[in-house]
């Protein structure tokens, strides 16, 4: 540490006092500093740590008066962390949340409530689902369904489908064997077939909707304690890692 | 102990220090802290700064001193310098008196 910040912390701890008084102390203090050519070590000799000297200075000033009278910095401080929480909190909210509930339609209905562009593509085996948000349904049609806020466009390989950085509805067949999910949020809407899903720092929501399934878990730090599993014709296992999967709420 | 004992010692001075202050001070004299640290430590009271400056500044406060900065001539940077004031002048002799009869009271205690 240098003797300049050594006074600047001193100020710092004298802001009980008047800032004339303040200043005072602070410049008879630096004129001797500077007088005596003293390095950080001396200062540490000659005057102590900061906080005893402070303690010095500020010994007639009760203790109860010190925490009341809060520097203006810092109450400055207070008043933006809080301003910027009234602001961030709301839009982090209204950002994040379901713009509705997702499990009150199903795959037919869906597409009725989402009045976009729905676009096909043939059929898959597993979803790659990285930092993005992806609500499914489940379907007998032979072809997969989607739409994707801003219109974007899936791309689709063999037997996987990509979705990145988007926000989709999908409808999926049930060819659909395996999801796995990156960095992403993730909702299924009444599972009806045998699935694995692989889940990495990421999230999953499911909406039985009556229809129970048997789970099964490989969990490494992450937390499912949410879902129960009962007997099922469907089984959906579940390897998640720092990841989260729960009952779907609106 | 070390320890302890320094506390004390810390305590103890700071009565004296202000004492000494004023009379270092009484005749009117102007000083400013470096060199009311040289005069204490060449009549053998070895002070550091960090007692002495926030003695002045609580002596201020209380207005037993009055302080101005005399900025010198040529080189050098402003220094603050310390006069007694009247209520200082004032006091001085009470403490002097307490002093004295601290003094006699430890001769008197040892003598039992």
């Amino acid at each position: 540490m240098s003797t300049e910040k050594y006074l600047k912390q001193l100020e710092k701890h004298l802001a009980f006092l008047e800032k004339n008084k303040r200043q005072d102390i602070i410049k008879e203090l630096q004129t001797c500093i500077e007088d005596e050519n003293l390095s950080y070590d001396d200062v540490l000799v000659k005057f102590g740590d900061v906080k005893s000297l402070a303690d010095s200075y500020l010994e007639d000033i009760p203790i109860e008066e010190r925490k009341i009278k809060i520097p203006w910095y810092k109450r400055m401080r207070t008043y933006v962390f809080l301003f910027l929480l009234v602001i961030i909190v709301p839009l982090i909210y209204t950002k994040t949340k379901d713009p509705f509930d997702y499990s009150l339609f199903n795959n037919k209905t869906i597409k009725t409530k989402i009045n976009q562009n729905w676009h096909s593509l043939k059929l898959s085996d597993s979803l790659n689902i990285t930092q993005a948000k992806v609500t499914i349904y489940f379907s007998k049609n032979s072809n997969i369904e989607y739409t994707c806020k801003k219109d974007k466009k899936l791309v689709s390989d063999s037997n996987n489908i990509s979705i990145m950085q988007k926000d989709c509805i999908i409808i999926v067949s049930d060819t659909l064997k395996s999801i796995k999910g990156n960095q992403s949020s993730i909702v299924i809407i009444k599972p009806k077939q045998n699935l694995f899903i692989d889940l990495q720092q990421a999230s999953l929501k499911i909406a039985e909707k009556g229809s129970f399934n048997k789970y099964t878990f490989d969990n490494t730090k992450s937390n499912a304690d949410d879902l129960i599993s009962r007997e099922s014709n469907y089984i959906i296992s579940l390897k998640l890692y720092q990841a989260e999967a729960l009952y779907y709420k609106y | 102990m070390k320890q302890e004992y320094k506390k004390w010692l810390s305590q103890f001075r700071k009565g004296y220090i202000e004492l000494y202050t004023l009379l270092v001070l009484r005749d009117g004299k102007s000083l400013h802290g470096s060199a009311l640290l040289s005069l204490f430590g060449s009549n053998d009271l070895i002070i550091n700064e960090g007692t002495l400056y926030p003695l002045l500044n609580r002596m201020e406060q209380n207005e037993w001193l009055d302080s101005s900065w005399n900025i010198p001539v040529g080189k050098g940077h402003p220094k603050r310098e310390y006069t007694i004031s009247e209520k200082g002048k004032e006091i001085l002799p009470l403490l002097e008196e307490a002093y004295t009869l601290h003094t006699n009271s430890i001769e008197k205690i040892k003598d039992l």
